[in-house]
């Protein structure tokens, strides 16, 4: 009964996306292509990132998988249990609050504690900036699906 | 030189009965600082009055800003919650979000202008949704929130959330409800309102109140709370007893001035009164010196005249004896009057009086005297009025001084009238002349000691000034009163009205005094 319930309510939820997606096929952002293009790729670069998936256990986190390319394709795989960044436990910790740990790093530098095959190892990664292509192809993606008569003209 | 003064302003009371006007200023002096002591008082009372209403108003203003401040950062933080809650529910329901439920989550909350998802497994797919206008405030806020599957940064509007917020934001409730009951009405409210970047903080003083400003929270450390109390409505208390001070100290200043007036008007007719008395000397020598230099003339005739015809030695008897009467009637007065100056009201004798017998008596003494002056005097008598009890004396005086001011102000007409009358509740002896009369400016102080109607001629008709306020004394004592009726240029009449007494009343005073010879009228 419940299961229904999930069932349809995902239904009308994915209905309303689709109405929501049709509309805004015809390019409903309300703000100039430009300004879109300047404030993704202000928001973008501004960040920086480790490249991990991470699930959420109880307790505990592990990670998922790693992105090809990113900062902790050296370091870390898939099925590592965060244990501690930079010096905090994370026993309890949600994704959010890893999240919060990283971002609050201001150094760039983080010392990561995981257990990995039964052993605890010390991992140093630096957080580095978005590469170029990614904020690139965001852009185009949303210029593309959001203003759909400017698209062609944006490089 | 302080002795002199203290002397002056000492009461003292040489004029007759009347309490003298300078002793008024010393009440005037204590009730004035006494209301100036109130005055002192009530401003004393009002400033405190006022620092109460204003701490008050301070505390009221200060609390009214904190409560806010710290109401509105709970609701903004609410608010940021919901928004955070309001994607993770997007996120559970959908396992790729699109930039469409991106737009309808940006789209509920009015406050959030443009966000950007970026998901962790691919940070190249982002999507990013914006409402913003073509005029934008670029330096917009900024803040990030993290899910399991990435991350949400959105850029929003303070002001817009603050709006959103803004039923936190009222006027703050009265610090003391008030009903129509309750005595004191204070209504102290706080007009609150949030300021974008205030130069000042803290308490501030208005001219007309306090204003408190109390920043808020740290997204939104940019605003502060301001509360402002407003102190110069009517009705916080301390405005009456300031109203009432200002009135006292006026009613103060207005009755020290008024006592300063009396006093000097005192003083002035204390100096009048002791001019008057010197005047008297003169007055009373020039008025003895006459009737003597009468009687020795005549004495000196007969003595050396020694073939006078017998009429005319008849003459000179009768002349001597008219001055020496007139003499003798100036001294009584002079002595009565003195006895009035020093208080010592003489003993009236009251014996039973015909006032017919008396006037007729008098008339009958005096006749020659008045006869030799040129007048003719005329009678008037009601019969019908029973014996009263009179000073036979004083009264023939009051009537013989009045018979002498009608012959000393006279005119061409030398018709006196002395009348007797009756009423029901008075005894009247009236005389009338058709002499000078008095006027009206003269009339009301007539009676005043040393005083005489400035006449052109005054100075050339004999008086002491003591005639009238002896008259008005005796009748005083009878219990009766005098009315004057006068116009200058058609004569005078003055009336002693003396209390009738009727038959019973009579024996009973003749009782008291101890006659004991019975009276049958």
């Amino acid at each position: 009964m419940r299961l229904l319930f999930l069932k349809s309510t995902a239904w009308a939820a994915a209905f309303a996306g689709a109405a929501l997606a049709l509309h805004a096929g015809e390019g409903d952002c309300h703000a100039p292509a430009r300004e879109c293009t300047q404030q993704i790729r202000q928001m973008l670069s501004a960040r920086r990132y480790l490249g991990i998936q991470i699930v959420e256990l109880k307790p505990g986190l592990v990670i998922k998988s790693v992105l090809p390319d990113s900062p902790a394709t050296a370091y870390l795989k898939a099925g590592d249990r965060l244990i501690a960044v930079n010096g905090r436990s994370l026993e309890k910790a949600t994704v959010g609050r890893f999240k919060q740990h990283l971002a609050e790093s201001n150094t760039g530098k983080v010392m990561l504690i995981v257990l990995r095959r039964g052993a605890f190892r010390r991992i140093e990664v630096r957080l580095e900036p978005y590469p170029k292509e990614y904020i690139e192809k965001a852009i185009s993606a949303h210029l593309s699906q959001a203003h759909p008569a400017t698209a062609g003209a944006q490089p | 030189m302080f002795r002199a003064l203290v002397s002056k302003f000492r009461p003292v009371s040489r004029s007759g009965d009347r309490p003298s006007r300078v002793s008024i200023v010393l009440a005037f002096l204590i009730i004035s600082f006494a209301l100036g002591v109130l005055a002192w008082r009530s401003y004393e009372l009002s400033v405190r009055m006022e620092r109460g209403a204003n701490t008050l108003a301070v505390q009221y203003a200060g609390y009214a800003a904190d409560i806010t401040a710290r109401r509105v950062d709970a609701a903004v933080r609410t608010e940021m919650t919901r928004a955070v809650d309001d994607w993770q529910q997007v996120e559970r329901w959908i396992e790729e979000p699109t930039r469409a439920s991106l737009s309808e989550w940006l789209g509920k909350k009015e406050w959030i202008v443009q966000a950007i998802y970026i998901p962790d497994h691919d940070p190249a797919s982002s999507i990013f949704a914006s409402e913003l206008g073509a005029s934008r405030d670029t330096d917009l806020p900024t803040r990030d929130f993290y899910t399991s599957s990435g991350t949400v940064t959105y850029t929003y509007d303070p002001a817009r959330l603050l709006t959103q917020v803004a039923s936190v934001v009222q006027k703050q409730q009265p610090l003391i409800r008030t009903t129509a009951a309750d005595f004191l009405p204070i209504q102290q409210q706080a007009d609150v309102i949030v300021v974008r970047a205030p130069r000042v903080s803290g308490l501030v003083r208005l001219a007309d109140g306090f204003a408190f400003y109390a920043p808020l929270g740290a997204p939104m450390a940019e605003y502060s709370v301001r509360a402002v109390v407003r102190t110069s409505y009517v009705g916080s208390g301390w405005e009456n007893q300031r109203l009432i001070s200002f009135w006292v100290s006026l009613a103060a200043v207005g009755l020290m001035a008024l006592g300063a007036f009396l006093a000097l008007r005192g003083l002035n007719r204390e100096a009048e009164t002791t001019a008057l008395r010197g005047a008297l000397i003169a007055n009373v020598s020039h008025e003895l010196r006459t009737p003597l230099s009468m009687i020795r003339l005549g004495a000196e005739t007969l003595k050396l005249g020694s073939r006078l015809k017998e009429s005319e030695r008849e003459e000179i008897h009768e002349q001597i004896l008219r001055e020496t009467l007139h003499l003798s009637h100036l001294v009584e007065n002079v002595l009565d009057v003195a006895r009035i100056q020093n208080r010592s009201s003489k003993a009236l004798a009251f014996t039973p009086v015909a006032p017919r017998d008396l006037v007729t008596t008098l008339v009958g003494t005096y006749a020659s005297w008045v006869r030799s002056r040129g007048f003719t005097l005329e009678l008037e008598v009601e019969d019908g009025v029973e014996p009263q009890m009179w000073d036979r004396d004083a009264v023939s005086r009051a009537l013989l001084n009045l018979i002498d001011n009608a012959i000393k102000y006279s005119s061409d007409d030398r018709t006196i009238v002395v009348a007797v009358r009756h009423t029901d509740q008075h005894v009247i002896l009236e005389v009338r002349d058709r002499g000078l009369g008095i006027a009206s400016a003269d009339l009301s102080r007539i009676f005043d000691p040393y005083y005489r109607a400035r006449f052109s001629d005054t100075q050339t008709r004999r008086g002491a000034g003591l005639g009238l306020t002896l008259v008005q004394q005796i009748v005083a004592a009878h219990g009766g009163r005098i009315e004057v009726e006068s116009e200058a240029g058609t004569g005078s009449t003055f009336r002693l009205l003396f209390p009738r007494a009727s038959g019973e009343e009579r024996v009973a005073l003749s009782g008291l005094v101890g006659q004991s010879k019975p009276v049958t009228s």
